[in-house]
């Protein structure tokens, strides 16, 4: 059969191109893994860095990155929140609804060196917080506030329209309708969607360059005004710079760190968002 | 209690749509700023801004050269990125079984939040080093090593949405066109791909956006060159995208001079082009739901 | 005297088309009340209007005057929320919240009168003695409510509803969803519950407007046609299109 031969090599084609594409992928992030493993000890974790990266380890970088993405999340997760049940539980005007969703869904793509350099020239220039951490965790923080607001939104809006009516029925005013149905029911779409704005933010590099980061001289920041040191902009640093095959093995290393940590907050964020379709499905 | 049940509801309703406006009011406000910031710079150019080759600080600001740089290598990274990707939402789509498919989708969404600094480190480490020698070059830090890794970044993403766009074609017309003799290739080809059009469309649109904005992994090896290669289509040449130039030069500029309403004009040329990429992008992808 | 309910001339209208037009009515207190009528005629949206339920569906307009106990419920600062605990609404599929058969029954209770906690068990077992669920459910108050069986959610509905302490309840199809069995256990609830209630239902059995109701509204695309007592509409329509409907019916 001639028709069932094209079929099966149309197949084959397609399955190869997919697996291919695929598999690049997966082979040139192991090298990451490949290339970093090997830095990873108790050291690398522990001790501050040295020697132009050199020698020691990565610790400080690591509380910088840390510090910055849970600032941000802390930052806009209540303004995530606000405007998600402010378009989906106070808004009424149907035409305004549709632009703030279109809006908050195409900041998503905004380029994320635009946030730092407006949110420099904003929060950094204007408002006097220069080069800080403190500038970081806002800049951040509007930079991820789509990435929540999407997540929660979508969670909120699909909750099943007599749920509400059950509880409106009942006399429930529209903000104990929000705190004993809306909320308790979007609870994993606001956890899924913290998730992916703390991955988000652990990894974005462009935005916090020159807003919020020192290469050498910085650690833990003693005050709002510091710059503090990260693992993003160490990594960028050191493959711009280092010629010393120890510190370019510890530009892989932190590497190594940065992609662990945003991996386990998306995996927990899928986790998440699996228990979120099951209670729908039921 | 502080506040009576009533006056609670009063404050949070207060408290949200403060918040809301906050959060929108700053967003907008940073835009105004971006225009504002930008005009000395078009008002000392003019349309030589935008068409100009020839980028010195403190001579001339031709923003040529990056706008180039940046539609062609989004562009080629979507070309030789965009078989894959259809094929791998094809496959996970139409023949997966769900728990495959699921497992499929699970790591694109673990590949589409790798950091771009991560891509960067490959890019400098990997890819570079293997383009050099594998066109025998003397730099591998090329227009074409940007597209490649660029691909390799957008790739999870186009999958992942064009996987959705797929998937939202009912079952009913796979049926249908089955039970009409049709085998499951040329159901996808007559029925599925037609119907997903729009959904498609949509995924290739947020990845062009995504492509275009990406700073760091670009940064690290387009090679930084502000001039358009002799001859044009000349892809092992260095040169330089709209990000990638903000990215090297912002740190050095920051806060003042024309050098500064420069950038910001190229950050307005950037942020429109991706603007006007992503909304398109958004209302394929409503428009792909909505049937 | 007042009636509990008084509709003068109401009109809804649903983006400009009217769903309701020239519609008045009364309802004596402590009766039962049907409405029927054919598909779309908007006896659901009566019910609605009567709770104010369309507030939030955009392009919903009401005019008219609607009283329940003798006060103009679409007057300028009325509060909805006192209005829906004084005007209990069922619906055709019971909602049960994710949450324990306990939690359940109160859970209207718990936000009107947050501070009589701990008269909750007391009032709970009350609210499902009066909707006759008590004894099926009082050894697993604190299991999950999604796993009663449909004709007892439905019952654990109006319990829910009877704990805020409605005078009026509006019932819509409340037993089109059940097995026969459980709508006999509904009906006769209805029943029951007049002697402390004014209740609407509306139902697409005839057989039941006639077992539980006094009174019988008829309506035909959004307008009253005939209203009576139910056994002299049923034996005497007045209205051809009355016959016209409970003759149809009958055969169909």
């Amino acid at each position: 059969m001639k028709r069932g031969l094209v079929e099966k090599a149309a197949m084959a084609v397609l399955g190869i191109m997919a697996g291919m594409g695929v598999l690049v992928l997966v082979l040139i992030l192991a090298e990451v893994f490949l290339r970093g493993g090997g830095a990873l000890d108790a050291g690398f974790f522990l001790e501050e860095s040295r020697d132009f990266g050199a020698a020691g380890g990565v610790r400080y970088q690591i509380t910088g990155t840390l510090l910055l993405m849970v600032g941000a999340a802390a930052l806009g997760l209540p303004l995530a929140l606000a405007g998600a049940l402010f378009q989906t539980e106070y808004l009424k005007s149907p035409g305004l609804k549709r632009g703030l969703r279109l809006l908050i869904y195409s900041l998503n793509g905004v380029p994320t060196i635009l946030f730092g350099l407006l949110g420099y020239l904003f929060f950094g220039i204007y408002l006097g917080a220069g080069v800080s951490w403190l500038t970081g965790v806002l800049i951040l923080a509007i930079m991820i506030l789509p990435t929540i607001q999407v997540s929660v939104q979508e969670a909120i809006e699909a909750l099943p329209e007599n749920y509400r009516e059950a509880g409106g029925a009942l006399g429930l005013s529209r903000w104990q309708e929000i705190r004993s149905i809306v909320l308790p029911h979007s609870f994993f779409g606001i956890v899924t969607g913290t998730l992916l704005g703390l991955a988000r933010a652990a990894g974005e590099t462009a935005a916090i360059l020159f807003t919020a980061t020192a290469f050498s001289g910085a650690r833990f920041p003693a005050s709002f005004g510091d710059p503090v040191p990260t693992l993003q902009t160490h990594i960028l640093v050191l493959a711009q710079e280092a010629v010393n095959p120890r510190a370019i093995e510890a530009a892989w290393g932190a590497g190594c760190v940065l992609l662990i940590l945003v991996f386990s907050l998306i995996a927990a964020s899928l986790f998440f968002r699996s228990r979120l379709s099951m209670e729908f499905d039921r | 209690m502080l506040f009576k049940p009533r006056s609670i509801a009063v404050f949070f309703r207060i408290l949200v749509t403060a918040l809301a406006l906050t959060a929108t009011g700053l967003i907008v406000l940073f835009f105004l700023f971006l225009v504002k910031e930008s005009v000395p710079v078009f008002q000392a150019e003019g349309a030589r801004f935008l068409t100009g080759g020839d980028w010195w600080v403190g001579e001339s600001y031709g923003a040529g050269p990056m706008i180039f740089g940046s539609a062609v290598v989004t562009l080629l990274a979507l070309a030789m990125v965009l078989p894959f990707a259809l094929a791998g939402a094809v496959v996970a789509s139409e023949f997966l079984s769900p728990r495959l498919r699921w497992a499929m989708k699970s790591l694109m969404e673990l590949f589409a939040g790798v950091p771009g600094i991560i891509y960067g480190l490959l890019g400098v480490g990997v890819l570079a080093p293997a383009v050099k020698d594998f066109f025998g070059l003397i730099d591998g830090n090329t227009l074409l090593t940007a597209a490649l890794l660029l691909g390799l970044m957008v790739f999870p993403t186009i999958l992942t949405l064009a996987d959705d766009a797929l998937h939202a074609v009912p079952g009913k017309y796979r049926d249908q066109a089955q039970g009409l003799g049709l085998s499951r290739l040329e159901t996808v080809r007559a029925v599925v791909l037609p119907q997903a059009r729009a959904g498609l469309l949509g995924a290739v649109f947020l990845g062009l956006g995504r492509a275009m904005g990406e700073t760091i992994a670009v940064m690290l090896v387009i090679g930084g060159r502000d001039q358009v290669p002799s001859p044009w289509y000349n892809l092992f040449a260095p040169g330089q995208s709209i990000p990638s130039k903000l990215g090297r030069e912002a740190a050095e500029a920051v806060g003042a001079g024309l050098h500064w309403n420069a950038l910001l004009g190229l950050g307005l040329v950037l942020f429109l082009m991706v603007l006007g990429v992503t909304v398109a992008g958004q209302l394929f992808l409503n428009k792909g739901r909505a049937t | 005297m007042t009636h509990a309910i008084e509709i003068v001339n109401a009109r809804v209208a649903y983006n400009g088309k009217p769903v309701l037009d020239a519609f008045s009515t009364r309802i004596r207190e402590h009766s039962v009340v049907a409405v029927i009528g054919p598909s779309g005629t908007g006896k659901s949206t009566l019910l609605r209007t009567l709770s104010r339920m369309n507030d939030r569906v955009p392009g919903f307009r009401v005019a008219g005057t609607v009283r329940i106990g003798g006060e103009d419920i679409y007057a300028k600062g009325v509060d909805v929320c006192r209005l829906r605990r004084k005007v209990g609404m069922i619906f055709q599929t019971p909602c049960m919240f994710p949450k324990s058969i306990f939690e359940n029954v109160i859970f209207g209770l718990k936000h009107q009168d947050p501070g009589r906690r701990k008269e909750f068990p007391d009032l709970a077992e009350k609210a499902l003695r009066r909707a006759s669920l008590w004894n099926e459910v009082k050894d697993r108050m604190h299991k999950p409510a999604p796993n009663l069986s449909l004709g007892q959610q439905q019952r654990l509905a109006i319990a829910r509803t009877l704990a805020v302490e409605p005078d009026i309840l509006l019932l819509d199809e409340p037993t089109s969803s059940l097995d026969p069995q459980s709508a006999l256990a509904i009906e006769a609830l209805i029943l029951a519950l007049k002697k402390d209630h004014t209740l609407l239902v509306v139902t697409h059995q005839l057989a039941q407007a006639r077992r539980v109701s006094d009174e019988t509204i008829f309506m035909e695309a959004g307008r009253l046609v005939e209203a009576g007592p139910t056994e002299t509409m049923f034996s005497h329509p007045v209205h051809p299109a009355t016959r016209a409907y409970l003759e149809g019916a009958r055969d169909a």
